[in-house]
């Protein structure tokens, strides 16, 4: 089963993305404008953000079991199933009105569940690299990741300025202006840990653990530049270039779900 | 034993977790703090790395795995099991 799922994992993610790719620079080919309309198109976008998600969740919950009760990693384990566990409640409210064929409304109460899961992955990367660094492994100086921390926020900053113009110029109700500068927000804050974690891990690259950590970050890199696209295009009203919006969604949600997986593999193999 | 013989079965052992960049600082580093050097090394010595060594990859891959890795190691590099 785990085989099987691990042979249909890749390569339908990667045809997955290229098909919401392809949407998106030609439009208006003959299969986008009769077989895959953008209706069904949403519709598919909607069902396979919703299996990844859950499957992200449920092998990191998998990963937080095989894992015993006094290993400093199983609380991290924790707080990323849950934080998953939250956005596959967050994409099932919208899923419900995508499979339908109708707008999803935005805001919505799909929003909460997204906006807690936040602060429980940003809390989870802190957990991973505090936990890896107190594992015995030369890492570097605490000079060093200061600095890291120091030189990716001022970075962010300077990249929350650019993404949030366009959002706070636009002309749109107050909540939904701000639910459109909270998202990008968030995310060049996540992109904190984020590069911590990374710096952390790359000093492992070449292991399988190494190359499951570069999935999951990878992945979670795609939804902040999923993230950002949206509010973007959504202050600019350019619906048509939601197609984009929805790849990075789907790369995101398999990368990460993906590299979970190779951790659960790692822990039971 | 001959200590570069040992650290290089060690070190083949964990690279496919941890890859061969930490596989290789990770040792040297817990050598140096177990006065590990050349040319020879105790069973004693060998069972102190390789526990050192357990622990670090218990964060990956939880005390029973990473333990089923080490127990090879254990009784060909003759550290106490």
């Amino acid at each position: 089963m785990n085989r099987a799922i691990d042979r249909l994992l890749w390569p339908s993610l990667w045809a997955a993305t290229l098909l919401f790719l392809g949407w998106g620079v030609v439009p208006r080919a003959t299969l986008f404008t009769t077989v895959l309309s953008p209706a069904r198109l949403i519709a598919v976008a909607a069902l396979v953000k919703l299996t990844l998600l859950s499957l992200g969740a449920l092998w990191s919950w998998r990963a937080r079991a095989s894992i015993e009760a006094d290993n400093p990693v199983r609380p991290a384990w924790t707080l990323l199933a849950s934080s998953l566990l939250c956005d596959v409640i967050g994409q099932a409210m919208l899923a419900r009105y995508q499979l339908r064929g109708e707008q999803a409304p935005f805001p919505s109460a799909g929003d909460v569940f997204w906006l807690v899961a936040y602060p429980l992955v940003g809390a989870a990367l802190v957990r991973f690299v505090s936990a890896y660094h107190h594992a015995g492994y030369p890492m570097g100086s605490r000079a060093e990741r200061v600095g890291l921390i120091v030189v990716t926020g001022a970075v962010c900053a300077a990249l929350s300025f650019v993404v949030l113009r366009p959002v706070v110029m636009a002309e749109m109700p107050a909540l939904d202006k701000a639910l459109s500068a909270a998202y990008p927000l968030l995310d060049m804050a996540l992109l904190v840990p984020l590069a911590l974690l990374l710096r952390t891990t790359w000093h492992f690259r070449g292991g399988s653990v190494g190359t499951a950590w570069t999935l999951v970050l990878t992945g979670f890199v795609f939804m902040c530049a999923g993230d950002v696209l949206f509010a973007y295009f959504t202050a600019l009203g350019k619906t048509g270039l939601d197609p984009f919006v929805h790849g990075s969604y789907i790369l995101s949600y398999g990368l990460i779900a993906g590299g979970v997986r190779k951790h659960v593999a790692l822990l039971a193999g | 034993m001959v200590t570069a013989q040992a650290v290089q079965e060690i070190i083949a052992a964990i690279t496919p977790f941890i890859g061969e960049n930490m596989a290789r600082s990770a040792t040297r580093v817990h050598c140096e703090k177990l006065g590990i050097s050349d040319p020879h090394v105790t069973p004693e010595q060998v069972e102190l790395l390789i526990a050192r060594l357990e622990t670090g990859l218990k964060v990956f891959m939880g005390r029973e795995k990473a333990t089923s890795l080490m127990q090879p190691l254990r009784a060909k590099l003759g550290g106490a099991s």
